[in-house]
């Protein structure tokens, strides 16, 4: 009976390779396959901080934008023109923030200014202002400042195109309401600019 | 059978959280709008008010800032000139200019302006504001570099109302005059 098992089973499997490669065939239809490629790039929002006088990038004039002294003493009822002080060499400034974004973008300025009194920090934002050429530049209409925010046009926000650059100011205004305390003290003032695309509403939920 | 309902349950927490996941990371890239931020900082220095005070002509420095009265011994109802001037040192600013004088006898602070001839006006809050005239309450800023009287001279008078400084409450004894004066560009003394 043994000597009849493996011609059995040889059979079957025979059998069984036979009708694999029948299904096979039985289900290969004619077909072919070509490929489209198309390439998709993401939009992005970016910017640099540049010298309205000379159009260089802050970060080239000044070792340190994180840190750029300011070579005149702010002065309360006063315009003062930012010079900024680095390497000995002292520069009058005019701040521009050009969107290097490849869509349009909306702009605003967050201004936070502190001095340190008594070994406490200590806030004085609301006493210092921007100004461009004697004027605070909210008075041109061209920034609105609300809720401590500097926008660019105002609350009817106006695009910012692709490559453009928008002017800031040239000055720091110490407000006459400026509390004595600061007097003689050292005030850090940072300047943070924020853009965002201008579309699909995206400013109401980024800056809401 | 509990431990198959136990471990049904945790199979049905991991779940949920998975879900959840799914439904966070769906909200964040609805939500992730094109932005960008950069900040720059600047170091500044805030003036301080610059005036000088001058005895004489004497620069009055925070090393020596006596005021000298001429004698160590001063008697009742006699005049001394003392010839205090102040001086705003400010060359692109003027200033608001307040100034108080006291003494201290015992502990105890007596505002001596009564006492003292000055072209400032003696105001009813204890200060002494450079106005117009003396006569007048006008505030008046004292320009850039200009340099005007504050004390011309000082009278202890011999009799004086109660609560005031008088001979006959510091006879004999020690006491320090002192002169504060406030500089400021806005005629609100907010100090």
């Amino acid at each position: 009976m043994r000597k009849f098992r493996i011609p059995i089973i040889m059979y079957v499997i025979s059998i069984a390779m036979l009708l694999t490669l029948s299904i096979g065939q039985t289900y290969a239809y004619f077909s072919a396959i070509k490929t489209a490629s198309g390439s998709v790039g993401m939009a992005d929002v970016s910017m640099v901080w540049r010298d309205g006088n000379t159009m260089s990038p802050l970060d080239t004039i000044f070792d340190d934008v994180n840190s750029i002294v300011v070579s005149s003493n702010l002065k309360r009822s006063e315009y003062t023109q930012i010079q900024g002080l680095q390497n000995s060499t002292i520069q009058n400034i005019t701040l521009l923030i050009q969107s290097t974004s490849s869509i349009d973008v909306y702009c605003r300025v967050k201004l936070t200014a502190t001095y340190i009194s008594d070994g406490e920090t200590k806030d004085c934002s609301e006493y210092i202002l921007l100004a461009y050429n004697g004027s605070e530049i909210t008075s041109t209409g061209s920034w609105k400042l609300e809720d401590g925010y500097y926008y660019y046009k105002g609350t009817n926000l106006t695009a910012i195109s692709s490559g453009s650059a928008v002017r800031l100011a040239n000055q720091f205004y110490l407000s006459p309401n400026s509390d004595a305390d600061i007097f003689g003290k050292q005030i850090s003032i940072q300047l943070t600019a924020q853009m965002v695309q201008a579309s699909n509403n995206a400013e109401q939920f980024e800056w809401a | 059978m509990k431990v198959k309902s136990n471990k049904m349950r945790n199979i049905l927490l991991v779940a949920i959280n998975l879900l959840l996941i799914c439904i966070f990371a769906f909200i964040g890239k609805t939500y992730s709008y094109l932005t960008d931020q950069q900040s720059i900082t600047f170091i500044a220095s805030v003036s301080n008010i610059n005036i000088v005070l001058k005895q004489d002509g004497r620069i009055l420095t925070s090393e020596d800032n006596n005021i000298y009265l001429g004698t160590n011994l001063i008697e009742a109802d006699h005049t001394y000139t003392l010839n205090v001037s102040l001086q705003n040192n400010e060359n692109s600013q003027g200033y608001y200019i307040r100034f108080k004088a006291v003494a201290v006898v015992n502990g105890i602070i007596y505002n001596i302006n009564e006492y003292i001839t000055t072209p400032f006006y003696k105001n009813s809050d204890g200060w002494a504001y450079n106005t117009e005239s003396s006569t007048s309450s006008t505030p008046l800023p004292l320009s850039s570099m200009q340099e005007k009287i504050l004390i011309q001279d000082i009278t202890i008078p011999n009799t004086a109302q109660s609560g005031e400084l008088s001979i006959s409450n510091m006879q004999g004894k020690n006491f320090q005059l002192y002169l504060y004066v406030q500089g400021s560009p806005s005629i609100d003394f907010d100090i």
